[in-house]
């Protein structure tokens, strides 16, 4: 018996029990995730028109304009994909899971991306409430990528 | 829920299947982004007044990746109707983002129908860059969904 044949065997036994592979889950969490992206930079715009990114010292929401919108969904998608590889693990507490789960790529952004660009940790070198707005802004992500998983996953995940 | 529960019988809703082909379309464009640089690298791009392949940097890489995605979904919201003869389809699937471009996003970006604005060759290569586009979106999105829609 082949591998490829272990892979059907595994598709038609997760048919049978009406769940999905992981490959599915992932794809599936990828369209997820560009979803929770989406409602990220909804959720700037939102912050924006109540003063509130002002009063953090953020002067414009995220930029609908193109290319640069697509540069969020994209990267939504891919910690979506992530996200996928145990949602099913997460199953019972997928909420929980979902809503916690931007500190995965809060945590990228403050460790990683922002001391790349010269932002120094947490954004700190642009100031603390900086680094409240990112929280803020970004905290829709998980859960929404969830519910949006759920919704299209159903009841067997 | 009853669709849901259907699908615990006959596979993968709709739903599904339009989450699994938007991946699949992403991954598609991402074909596309390579093989401009085959292309290139082949000096067919140059032969054909191309300069230069799609660009890798950011934010520009996205657009095309993302416009993969979306043209996955009406190719999800189709694929249980033509999943016998899916790679035919998917092949062919190519022409419907190509007519978006050819009649719409050429026209208002000022390249005029087909791009013809920029020679018969630039059109010619817009039709090859973009050929694997269908066919991978088909081949992952069979991947993914296994053999039972």
């Amino acid at each position: 018996m082949t591998e490829r044949d272990l892979n059907v065997m595994e598709k038609d036994l997760h048919v049978m029990q009406g769940g999905l592979t992981t490959t599915q889950r992932v794809a599936i969490c990828f369209a997820a995730g560009a979803i929770g992206a989406a409602a990220v930079v909804l959720f700037s715009h939102a912050l924006f028109w109540l003063g509130l990114s002002a009063t953090l010292g953020v002067k414009a929401p995220v930029s609908l304009k193109s290319p640069d919108i697509y540069k969020p969904l994209f990267w939504g998608g891919l910690w979506g994909s992530l996200f996928g590889l145990f949602i099913k693990a997460a199953w019972n507490r997928l909420y929980l899971v979902g809503f916690l789960y931007v500190l995965a790529p809060l945590l990228a952004l403050f460790l990683f991306f922002l001391p790349m660009s010269g932002a120094g940790y947490f954004g700190l070198h642009r100031g603390p409430t900086f680094t409240v707005y990112l929280v803020l802004v970004n905290l829709p992500f998980g859960i929404v990528s969830a519910l949006t998983a759920r919704a299209i996953i159903g009841k067997y995940p | 829920m009853m669709e849901q529960d259907m699908n615990v019988l006959h596979g993968l809703t709709l739903c599904q299947r339009v989450a699994i082909c938007f991946t699949s379309g992403v991954v598609g464009a991402g074909a596309v982004v390579l093989f401009s640089y085959v292309l290139f690298g082949l000096g067919i791009s140059s032969a054909l007044g191309v300069k230069a392949p799609i660009p890798l940097k950011s934010p520009d890489i996205y657009r095309p990746l993302f416009w993969g995605g979306l043209w996955g979904i009406p190719f999800g919201l189709l694929i249980g109707a033509v999943w016998k003869s899916l790679y035919l389809f998917g092949f062919l699937y190519v022409l419907a983002p190509l007519l978006a471009l050819f009649l719409i996003f050429l026209p208002i970006g000022g390249a005029g129908f087909f791009g013809l604005r920029q020679g018969p060759l630039f059109t010619l290569y817009l039709l090859l860059v973009n050929l694997p586009f269908g066919i991978i979106t088909a081949l992952v999105a069979r991947a993914i969904i296994g053999t039972h829609l």
